[in-house]
């Protein structure tokens, strides 16, 4: 009976993990959205409101959803105290600290980091044509991500209970 | 007299093997459909790894006089 009960609570807990590990890809293409209008709206506190950085941050941090408010927030709390430098560091720190809150990959972060690298060091001009530019690599960050999330995210469902199975078999 | 659960262990291994390979084929990993087809190989011989040692010791008996 105890056998039983262990091999179905080991198929359950790996078709689990296969369930939580597809969603993971799911959260990623949700969380680049929400960067990209993000950042749309910071392209417009910038060269429509002409904001200073950290308001135009804690403004954008207000109309985003978890984690990305929390990224927007900190960035701002930490470029109002200046603790940082300049604007790339405090980012940097910001998604140190929320990190496990984010299912990003390194890439989709260099994208974000590169903008912050540029942000506030020259006229609106410059400005616009490096938002431009990020805009377009997150489009293709948010292309690859879709795409990968379609091919994969039955993938990991049906392997997570196919691993699960094998175990099962192999202890019995 | 065989085991017969072991055959169909083996078996039923074997199954789960295909699925897990037809899968990641199907998602475009097959370098590691070829690591776990190699997997399944390994286990089914470590299910039959006494059997066969049994086998040998049996047959060195048979001919030692």
């Amino acid at each position: 009976m105890i056998k039983i009960i262990a091999c179905a609570v080991i198929l359950g807990a790996s078709t689990v993990a296969g369930f939580i590990y597809s969603e993971r890809l799911k959260y990623r293409v949700f969380q680049l959205n929400e960067v990209q209008r993000a950042i749309y709206q910071l392209q417009n506190e910038i060269t429509y409101v002409h904001a200073l950085l950290p308001d135009a941050f804690k403004s954008v941090a207000q109309k985003s959803k978890e984690p990305i408010r929390e990224l927007f927030n900190r960035t701002s709390e930490l470029l109002s105290d200046n603790s940082y430098e300049n604007v790339y560091e405090a980012m940097n720190s910001a998604i140190n600290l929320i990190k496990n809150r984010i299912y990003l990959n390194s890439d989709d972060i260099n994208v974000i980091l590169d903008l912050s690298k540029t942000l506030g060091e020259s006229d609106i001009e410059g400005q616009i044509s490096i938002f431009s530019l990020t805009l377009a690599n997150l489009k293709k960050q948010i292309k690859i991500s879709e795409d990968y999330m379609n091919k994969n995210i039955k993938m990991y469902r049906y392997l997570g209970f196919s691993f699960g199975a094998t175990i099962v078999i192999v202890l019995i | 007299m065989l085991d017969v659960s072991l055959l169909f262990k083996i078996g039923a291994t074997g199954i789960l093997i295909i699925i897990i390979d037809k899968i990641l084929k199907s998602g475009g990993k097959e370098d590691i459909a070829v690591v776990a087809n190699l997997a399944g190989v390994i286990l089914i011989l470590m299910m039959v790894i006494n059997l066969v040692s049994k086998l040998f010791t049996s047959v060195k008996t048979l001919f030692q006089f």
